[in-house]
């Protein structure tokens, strides 16, 4: 029984990075209908910075923290110039591929620039277990599920309970009317491709002492993608549950499987749930009223 | 940074091509003409047995004698060919700079394989059939180096490797490959012995990599705790290349109640699992296969790396502080890079290019006059107690029907300023 609880208290943590991933890509999908695959390797970006920060100018873990999510914002707004706006009206198919490709060119740099230099990234909070009734938590697992928590109640409150988010509501649903309403849509697209990039130097600083810093890092985006897609994309809360739900899952086909299953296992339930419920096990069903 | 450096010595082999054109150029006047026959009077009835490949480089005194190279010089493993090959080109312009060999001088020609098995095989047969090289040194990984192995055999050429490690190299046994460090069955075996000798375990479990190389490891460790010990792995959890969450199994094999974990796989994947280990609380000794004792393991294993121990195949450590790595820098920094070494180096792999050229030079030295392939060949196979790079890797020892050069291994160990030093157990 501690071998099952210790496997969902682990498989919450990495549900919750999941999650955390995952959200950059939802609320992109939310305002602008678009998928944005250079998001893991944003994720990277940050880390790498922060690394070259802490390590090479002395700087401590907050000011990083602040200089990695305006960078990691700059370079989301620049990828939503580039990779979406200067092709918006082309089919989804190739803002998708655009996207990709510049987050190819950002590893392919990262490679260049740092080499295969690969480091661990030293924690701002330990790592060294506490011993709770059997089971083994870190604080550093503690603080990654509170900060997820935090991020996905203030992004609901963004989109639902605020001017702005009824903007990037509004532009979701029809950007031409938003703008005949007075909404600058290219500001509110700006915006939220930003605060996605934002999210990801947020998360791949948060998870970089987990892991390990190197320029393929950002593969971690694809399944945080399939988390999303699992619990609903066009809904916050659901697509959290579906990161959280997809390293439970995880952990614990690993666990009492293999480690062999795991892709299988995932990728059956993905396509399950695409069948039976295409938008996702905890997302309603889109209702586009014309 | 890998790319960055491996433009300019893509460079040098630009150039070191256009010399060697030119020198194909002065080959084609009358002069040298003579050549093809006039070497093989030395070798007398041994070397038209070989192939026409076999190129013997003897003949008049001054004549250019090419080593062939292929390895990774780009892309992510370059970090293995870039130092092999600084290091045999810091020992062929040592030779060089001394006279070389029997009046001869060296070249090395060095070809990228991108770690790509079919590039390692073009590659091959391009030192072969167009450049004619006298031998190949170091080879590639083994992936590449395996590949490429036929194509060497059937030219009959001298082939001293110095990356791979892998346990199929000799099967099946070729009388033209030789290695100079001990095999990953060799290393599994040192692990297993300290695991079950030194700490005195009774329940080793594992953690490895899918691959060929963590399956490799794994099997002759199994087998080695069955034969020698009486032992059994209780746990034994693989992974797969590019997993980053080694929570499962290692929760897997924590429930097993192990008494020792050996971690065998590549030094960034190990640091990871070591951390996590520590993070699930599974406090046992950790200790790590052939592919875990690099600088790059305390950098990614962090304070949990403290106190790892890892099997390693050199007697000494590439630092200054041992006189014959303090002495290989200064060459190095003398002929390859004048204005300064790059991060990281040397490597492992510059000692095991150095000590390549070492061994291939006592073979030519003794060889005299008489320099064909058959005469080196004959040397090397006769190569007893020889110490390559003046003390960096362990004695070598070949004989007709073996080519490993050595098994003999020792142990490594981080310390508090989190870096490898040797250790005793």
């Amino acid at each position: 029984m501690d071998l099952f609880a210790q496997g969902v208290v682990n498989g919450v943590t990495l549900g919750a990075v999941y999650a955390l991933v995952g959200l950059g890509f939802v609320i992109i999908y939310k305002t602008t209908r678009m998928l944005n695959f250079a998001h893991g390797q944003i994720l990277m970006v940050g880390a790498v910075i922060g690394l070259f920060v802490t390590t090479t100018w002395g700087w401590s873990y907050w000011p990083t923290f602040g200089f990695v999510v305006l960078v990691t914002a700059a370079i989301g707004v620049a990828v939503e110039k580039i990779g979406y706006r200067a092709v918006v009206d082309a089919p989804v198919a190739t803002v998708i591929l655009a996207t990709a490709a510049l987050g190819t060119i950002m590893q392919s740099a990262v490679r260049i620039t740092q080499g295969q230099q690969l480091s661990y990234f030293p924690p701002v909070v330990s790592t060294a277990p506490i011993g709770i009734g059997g089971i083994f938590v870190t604080p550093l697992q503690m603080v990654i599920v509170a900060i997820c928590l935090v991020l996905v109640i203030g992004l609901w409150l963004l989109f639902q309970r605020t001017r702005l988010g009824l903007a990037m509501r509004a532009v979701s649903e029809n950007r031409d009317a938003a703008a005949l309403v007075g909404i600058n849509a290219g500001f509110v697209s700006s915006l939220t491709w930003g605060l996605s990039g934002a999210l990801a130097g947020a998360a791949g600083l948060l998870i970089a002492p987990l892991v390990l810093v190197t320029p393929d890092m950002g593969v971690i985006a694809n399944t945080a993608f399939v988390g999303a897609v699992l619990g609903g994309f066009s809904s916050i809360p659901a697509s959290v549950i579906g990161g959280v739900v997809l390293g439970v899952v995880e952990t614990l086909v690993g666990l009492y499987l293999s480690t062999a299953y795991r892709d299988v296992v995932v990728f059956a339930i993905l396509i399950a749930v695409l069948w039976f419920r295409p938008s996702g096990l905890f997302g309603r069903a889109a209702v586009r009223r014309v | 940074m890998d790319h960055l450096q491996g433009s300019r010595p893509l460079r040098r082999k630009f150039s070191s091509s256009l010399v060697a054109l030119a020198l194909l150029a002065t080959a084609c006047s009358p002069a040298a003409s003579t050549s093809p026959s006039a070497t093989t009077a030395g070798g007398s009835g041994a070397s038209p047995a070989s192939s026409p490949a076999s190129s013997p480089a003897g003949g008049g005194t001054g004549e250019v004698i090419k080593l062939g190279m292929f390895a990774p010089l780009t892309g992510p493993l370059a970090a293995t060919g870039v130092p092999a090959r600084d290091g045999l080109q810091t020992w062929v312009d040592e030779v060089n700079a001394n006279g070389g060999i029997n009046g001869h001088q060296l070249e090395l020609i060095a070809y990228d394989d991108q770690n790509n098995p079919q590039q390692a095989v073009s590659a091959a047969r391009r030192l072969i059939e167009q450049d004619k090289v006298f031998a190949i040194m170091c080879g590639s990984n083994s992936g590449s180096t395996l590949a490429a192995l036929p194509v060497i055999t059937q030219a009959k050429v001298p082939f001293v490797t110095c990356i791979s490690a892998h346990r199929d190299l000799f099967k099946p046994f070729s009388p033209y490959v030789y290695r100079m460090y001990a095999n990953e069955v060799a290393q599994a075996n040192a692990d297993s012995d300290y695991v079950a000798d030194s700490l005195k375990a009774k329940r080793p479990a594992i953690i490895y990599n899918s691959n060929d190389f963590g399956v490799g490891g794994f099997d002759a460790m199994t087998a080695r705790f069955k034969d020698q010990w009486n032992l059994e792995f209780v746990a034994a959890e693989k992974y797969n290349v590019g997993d980053q969450d080694f929570t499962s199994q290692l929760l897997k094999i924590k429930s097993a109640n192990p008494d020792a974990l050996i971690v065998h796989a590549f030094a960034a994947d190990a640091g990871i699992i070591v951390r996590q280990a520590k993070q699930l609380g599974l406090n046992v000794p950790l200790i790590g296969g052939g592919g875990t004792p690099t600088p790059l393991f305390p950098k990614a294993a962090g304070d949990a790396g403290d106190g790892f121990v890892a099997v390693w195949v050199f007697p000494v450590l590439p630092d200054a502080s041992f006189p014959a790595v303090k002495d290989y820098i200064g060459k190095l920094q003398q002929y390859v890079y004048p204005s300064g070494l790059p991060t990281g180096r040397p490597s492992l792999y510059d000692m095991t290019g150095y000590c390549a050229g070492t061994i291939i030079g006592e073979a030519m030295q003794k060889a005299g006059a008489d320099l064909t392939q058959t005469s080196v060949l004959q040397q090397l196979d006769s190569l007893k107690d020889f110490t390559p790079g003046n003390g960096m890797c362990y004695p070598v020892t070949f004989t007709p029907d073996n080519h490993e050069g050595t098994d003999q291994t020792t142990l490594v160990k981080v310390n508090a300023n989190q870096q490898f030093e040797l250790f005793q157990p």
